[in-house]
């Protein structure tokens, strides 16, 4: 084969590509273009007639269940919203939409209990003193919805920001990772859960923070960096105290506990001192992705070994390793509710995103729900359990 | 190239940048199967490729106004999605214990890249199941310019502006990118007993 039959294969593959375009993307598409029309971004004298044509389409397709609740009387975004300072309020999309069970959450996904619109493309969530907060994951605003009211405040991460992307909430705050515009780890910033405005910007490329064992934790730069160094933050000044490099690649992600800081990953695991910033090898302990911590145990996912796996971090022991179960890919998110983990993932060969239970108390799998999209960064105010519906503006509500 | 309505892609654009929602979905109708292919080819991800389609048509709206020359619209679109590409791409990079593994392909992945039945002269069902391999394991630079100027036979200049690269690195690019494949087509090969290929032949990049 010579370069000639090269460029020939490779200009047949495109003939072969163009056919599988799901109808699914142009309805979606065409909707997020209604959408950037009405928030003001590029006003159109036929949004009307194409918002209907999009509407009657997709009711022959996957994203009939989207449309209808577009088209109901709960929340639209409204006037092009207004440069604001960093962390202030924006001033116009403060509306109060979508109470709880205003839309059809039935129509959405089977054991969807509610659904928010929430005004911005889902990104991050985390819930804290009542409220889920979210980042959007393409734009440069964060929000709080209120989920018994289904109340939504806009604030704005400051003009010239990238989107948010990784959050956490715990211990009375709220930190999330910054992306510059291209998504490249730019900055930690904390957020005030009374206010809601930005309390402090720490100016370090980190990402996935965390918070436990009285500090703030963060990956420095992105997850598929060779090299893991850990970035820890005191809350107490919101400076950076240490940067702690791993002597060996856990790249797979850093879990704080009262007992010290996990780092692990498929070829080394350590557990790091909050205290001293010392570093101790945990060999045995290499089995993947850490997600969750529940019931004293971490849990984590090995994707490769298609295991799910808890060690108890007191014994540095391996206390389960459950085989996923065929037809189901997990995903490294999950979150703890009464006495059991939800974790996302795709049933039905790929096809049907899910939550699957773990039992803690029996170390077993159980019952499967069927939710909306396949879901990262979902969280849980300790009895429902809120998912970020990708590519789309809503929220949804499981109550396990 | 025309629309459902009958009018040309200049004519739509024109109309489209003027606000016409209308317009804009046959421009939609015309370029989102090519744009999601070479997405799809650049990010070597179908839930990637949907995201930076999705993404790269909805600017192309929002910004359409500001394209001063209709005539250069499909340029113009292909360099908002090479671009949404890299993004979108980055975005998913950041999800840990995903860069590894995350896009397992399902079946119907696999029979869209692998797909044996297209015949293509000369290329034989092995060579074209390596060859596809091959492909995968180029970065997603390399393949954003292997892609713009095979799928869309758009010349190496006209890639470069499309990535904001220099022509000669563009050059570059494409040069090795078809070295790579070469060499890892050959490595399979002899790792399997199969005659090599000196074969250096061809039209040059």
């Amino acid at each position: 084969m010579n370069d000639h039959d090269i460029e020939r294969w490779l200009r047949s593959k495109i003939r072969e590509d163009e056919a599988v375009a799901p109808d699914s993307l142009r309805l979606r598409t065409l909707d997020e273009v209604a959408r950037t029309t009405q928030r003001g971004a590029r006003p159109s004298p036929l949004a009307a007639m194409a918002s209907i044509s999009v509407a009657v389409a997709a009711a022959v397709v996957v994203l009939a269940i989207i449309v209808p609740l577009l088209e109901r009387d709960g929340p639209r975004v409204g006037e092009p919203t207004k440069p604001a300072p960093a962390g202030t309020p924006v001033p116009s999309p403060t509306r109060t939409p979508s109470p709880a069970g205003t839309l059809d959450p039935g129509a959405f996904a089977p054991d969807v209990a509610a659904v928010y619109e929430v005004g911005r493309r889902s990104g991050a969530l985390a819930a804290i003193d009542g409220d889920v907060w979210m980042v959007s994951d393409i734009e440069p605003y964060y929000l709080r919805l209120d989920p018994n009211t289904g109340a939504v405040t806009e604030f704005s991460l400051g003009t010239d920001s990238g989107p948010g992307a990784e959050m956490d909430a715990d211990a009375g705050m709220i930190w999330a990772s910054v992306s510059t515009t291209d998504f490249g780890p730019d900055r930690l910033v904390r957020i005030d859960p009374i206010s809601g405005e930005m309390a402090a910007s720490v100016d370090i490329g980190a990402t996935y923070p965390r918070i436990g064992a009285g500090y703030v934790w963060a990956l420095l730069g992105m997850p598929e960096d060779r090299g893991t160094t850990i970035v820890q933050v005191d809350p107490a000044s919101n400076d950076v105290v240490r940067q702690i490099e791993m002597p060996g690649e856990c790249d797979e992600g850093h879990m704080p506990t009262g007992l010290g800081v996990w780092c692990i990953g498929s070829g080394a695991a350590f557990r790091i001192d909050p205290e001293t910033g010392a570093v101790e090898a945990q060999p045995d302990l290499a089995l993947g992705h850490p997600v969750v911590e529940a019931a004293g145990l971490i849990w984590g996912l090995n994707s490769d070994e298609r295991t799910v796996w808890a060690i108890d971090p007191v014994a540095g022991t391996v206390v389960a390793q459950l085989p996923m179960p065929d037809d189901v890919e997990l995903l490294p998110d999950a979150v703890a509710v009464e006495g059991r983990i939800w974790w996302t993932g795709h049933g039905s060969g790929a096809r049907t995103p899910i939550l699957l239970e773990v039992d803690l108390e029996a170390q077993q799998f159980g019952r499967t729900l069927l939710v909306a999209e396949p879901n990262y960064h979902i969280t849980t105010d300790g009895s429902s359990i809120y998912l970020p519906v990708l590519r789309t503006p809503f929220v949804a509500r499981i109550d396990p | 190239m025309a629309g459902v309505t009958g009018r040309d892609g200049t004519d739509l654009v024109r109309a489209a940048a003027a606000g016409d929602e209308l317009a804009f979905t046959e421009l939609v109708d015309l370029h989102i199967d090519r744009c999601y292919a070479v997405a799809r080819r650049i990010t070597g991800s179908r839930e990637a490729a949907e995201e930076a389609t999705q993404e790269a048509l909805v600017a192309a709206w929002r910004d359409l106004p500001r394209l001063s020359d209709p005539d250069r619209f499909a340029a113009w679109l292909y360099r908002i999605l090479a671009r949404q590409c890299y993004r979108t791409v980055r975005w998913y990079r950041r999800l840990p214990g995903l860069h590894r593994g995350r896009h397992a392909e399902t079946d119907d992945d696999r029979a869209f890249d692998w797909d044996l039945a297209a015949p293509v002269r000369g290329v034989g069902f092995e060579e074209r199941d390596e060859l596809a391999g091959a492909f995968e394991t180029l970065s997603v630079e390399h393949r954003a310019v292997v892609a713009l100027h095979f799928y869309l036979d758009l010349p190496l200049v006209e890639v470069a502006r499309a990535l904001d690269i220099a022509p000669g690195t563009a050059r570059s690019r494409l040069h090795y990118a078809l070295r790579h494949l070469r060499t890892h087509l050959d490595a399979v090969r002899g790792s399997e007993g199969l005659p090599v290929s000196h074969e250096r032949g061809g039209r040059r990049p």
